[in-house]
């Protein structure tokens, strides 16, 4: 699911695998508040933040869930909405197990 | 000639800075100050001398837009291009905040390989210009 940014140069690319790591150390707090946001403005604000920064560390189907759990609270689809929310949860377990 | 050194970045979320610190700081070369949050860009400005600051848009303390009219008024931020980072890309959204006086939007996720040469190109076109 992860990959290094196209075109990096191999010398950076430790680097970025490292910082790549604390990222992924930190997705489970970002799923909690996800989860556990204490009203919808909370959770849409905590998915915005998921999506702005998943891309950049090369998850960017991360990025897209959670870009799509947004338009579904928008669309007040709840059960989209909590479909998608499953999907990145699993997202996240497959990536902090193979990071 | 001059040089194109220091940015100021502005955002809330620490992985995002730590991405930005990673591309622009270590792969661009450039001079960073790093901050996050629009009163702690306030604070910092006159003393780093930004050539170019990027400003999330959705912060909790302040927010860009209103971070980006604070900085528009001092007289260091003049003609600085000041482009917005945001995960919002709607067109209207977009109209919005050009017209806030942002020189540009970069739309998070930024790909951090190129995001060197992209604020480049808003250094030399929007420099000089006050939006």
């Amino acid at each position: 699911m992860a990959s290094l940014p196209e075109g990096m140069e191999p010398a950076f690319a430790a680097q970025f695998l490292k910082i790549q790591q604390t990222f992924v150390a930190g997705l489970a707090q970002r799923l909690h508040d996800i989860q556990q946001a204490a009203d919808a403005q909370a959770c849409h604000v905590a998915l915005h933040r998921l999506a702005g920064a998943a891309g950049g560390y090369g998850f960017g189907a991360l990025s897209v869930l959670a870009r799509e759990a947004m338009e579904a609270q928008q669309a007040g689809a709840q059960a989209l909405f909590q479909a998608t929310l499953q999907r990145l949860a699993q997202a996240i377990a497959h990536i902090q197990l193979t990071v | 000639m001059e040089l194109f050194e220091r940015v100021m970045c502005v955002e809330d979320d620490p992985d995002i800075r730590m991405i930005l610190d990673f591309s622009l700081g270590r792969m661009g070369g450039y001079t960073l100050s790093l901050c996050k949050s629009g009163p702690q860009a306030l604070e910092r400005v006159a003393e780093f001398r930004p050539q170019l600051v990027l400003l999330d848009v959705m912060m909790p303390e302040m927010s860009g837009p209103e971070t980006l009219i604070q900085l528009r008024a001092l007289p260091v931020m003049q003609g600085v291009p000041i482009v917005f980072l945001t995960a919002k890309a709607m067109q209207d959204e977009v109209e919005a905040l050009l017209e806030c006086g942002a020189t540009g939007i970069i739309v998070k996720p930024f790909d951090p390989v190129t995001l060197p040469q992209n604020i480049r190109i808003y250094w030399e076109h929007g420099r000089g210009k006050s939006a």
